[in-house]
Order: C-alpha cells, then sequence, then structure tokens
C-alpha cells in the first residue's frame, strides 16, 4: 500500500501538483513520522520521484539554463543552513511552523490564477 | 515609446541574473527549514522573470521545468545535512526511491495530457486543512 501510495504522490510531483508538501503532510498526518525525519524523507522522496521529469526537461531544453543555475546554487548553500536550522528546533514546534506554513501556501496557491 | 502593461520583453544582459540570488536564497531556506516549499517561492520568482504573454503554453513549461530543476540542488543540498544529522536513515528513504521515480516519470509523461489546474485547486484546499491539523 505504500509504495503505491508513493507512486501516487510521485505522480503528482510529475505533473507538478502539490509537488512534495503532500508526501511530507502523507508521512506526518497519517502515517505519524516524526517532523523532521518527514521532512528528510520527503526531500529523497522528492529528489527521486523529480529526477524522470528533470531529465525530460533537460533533453527538450525547456528550462532557462541561466535562471536555473543561479537559483539553484544560492538556493542550494541557503538549503544547508535551513536543515541545520531546522536540526536545532524542538520537533514539536517545528511541526506547528511548519503547518503556518502550509496553512499559507495552501492560500496562495489556492488565489493564484 | 513607452511600453504598454501588457507588453513585456525578456530582460537581457547578465544584470537580470542578479535578481535572482535572493529569492533562491529565501527558496533554498525554506527548502531545508522545512523539507518542502522551495518551489514555491521558484515558481514565483520565474513567473515573474521569463516574461511573455501570459497564456503561452510555451512559456509555462519553461517555468515549471526551471523550477523543477532548480529546486533539485536546493533538495540535494538540504538532504545531505539531514542525512548528516541523522534525521533520516537508509532504511527510511531506500523503500521509497522506486516508487517516487516511476510515479515522477508517469506524472512527467502526462503532463501534456492532463487539465491540473482543478486538482492543484484541491490540492491547495487539502494543504490548507493538513496546515491546521498540523498546527494543533
Amino acid at each position: 500500500m505504500d509504495f503505491l501510495l508513493t507512486v501516487l504522490f510521485g505522480g503528482f510531483v510529475g505533473l507538478g501538483v502539490g509537488s512534495g508538501g503532500l508526501y511530507l503532510i502523507y508521512l506526518t498526518l497519517i502515517n505519524g513520522t516524526a517532523q523532521l525525519t518527514a521532512q528528510g524523507m520527503n526531500l529523497y522522496f522528492f529528489l527521486a520521484a523529480s529526477a524522470g521529469g528533470a531529465i525530460m526537461h533537460l533533453w527538450h531544453r525547456r528550462a532557462d539554463l541561466g535562471a536555473v543555475a543561479v537559483l539553484g546554487v544560492a538556493g542550494a548553500v541557503s538549503a544547508a543552513g535551513g536543515a541545520l536550522l531546522a536540526g536545532c528546533i524542538d520537533g514539536e514546534l517545528l511541526r506547528h511552523i511548519f503547518g503556518v506554513f502550509m496553512v499559507i501556501s495552501g492560500i496562495f496557491a489556492l488565489l493564484r490564477k | 515609446m513607452k511600453k504598454s502593461r501588457g507588453e513585456k520583453t525578456e530582460r537581457k544582459g547578465r544584470g537580470r541574473l542578479y535578481h535572482l540570488i535572493a529569492p533562491g536564497l529565501l527558496a533554498g531556506g525554506i527548502n531545508g527549514l522545512f523539507g518542502c516549499g522551495g518551489g514555491i517561492i521558484t515558481m514565483l520568482v520565474l513567473s515573474r522573470y521569463l516574461s511573455g504573454d501570459r497564456g503561452d503554453k510555451e512559456r509555462t513549461r519553461r517555468i515549471f521545468a526551471s523550477t523543477v530543476l532548480s529546486v533539485i540542488p536546493m533538495s540535494l543540498g538540504s538532504a545531505i545535512v539531514y542525512g548528516t544529522l541523522g534525521a533520516v536513515e537508509s532504511e527510511d528513504v531506500l523503500p521509497l526511491i522506486l516508487p517516487a521515480l516511476l510515479g515522477g516519470m508517469a506524472g512527467a509523461l502526462l503532463l501534456s495530457r492532463i487539465n491540473t489546474g482543478l486538482l492543484k485547486k484541491i490540492f491547495s484546499a487539502l494543504v490548507i486543512w493538513s496546515g491546521i491539523r498540523l498546527m494543533m
């Protein structure tokens, strides 16, 4: 069952619907996984789920590689910092902060055209 | 002649790339802190950065492709730190690699055949509900 659900969530990543956030929500709310562990698993999940699509995008030359390079490098550096910060925050507090972030991003996504 | 609001031209030259550093830092920071979310900011930024007719299907694909490729190094940077911190073990990660890969490839192949607009609205509502649950 977990295998099939993960395939389904992977499909959503490929479709660009809800991306990795949905899988993270599944891990925390349904599977009862600890927040920090779920976040880590979600990252590896996203890397695997987006790999095939990324190859296709590169093959078809769909992306603006200059923008990707700048965003990617800047993002990778700060991502490491963000991850270190997450490791310092209490699990329950992190879960609540994450909840706030989900509400804000969900509202934003809903209102976006 | 001053361009009207509806007319946008793609900015050229090195200068525009500097505009992406701060948003990249923000997106990456969020990605690392929450294990997701970098894509939302990245897509927002790229929607403004990659100008063109709003209804342009090609532009939408370009934004999506650029977002996915940008978030991958962010997620990689985060994932390495999470692994180093011991937040995830290999037995947590290995079982999800194959199904995630299969699902992602299927979704990417179906992308041009499915109208994802309604799906996105449903999942946005689900994300809001989940966020409220997580806050409690």
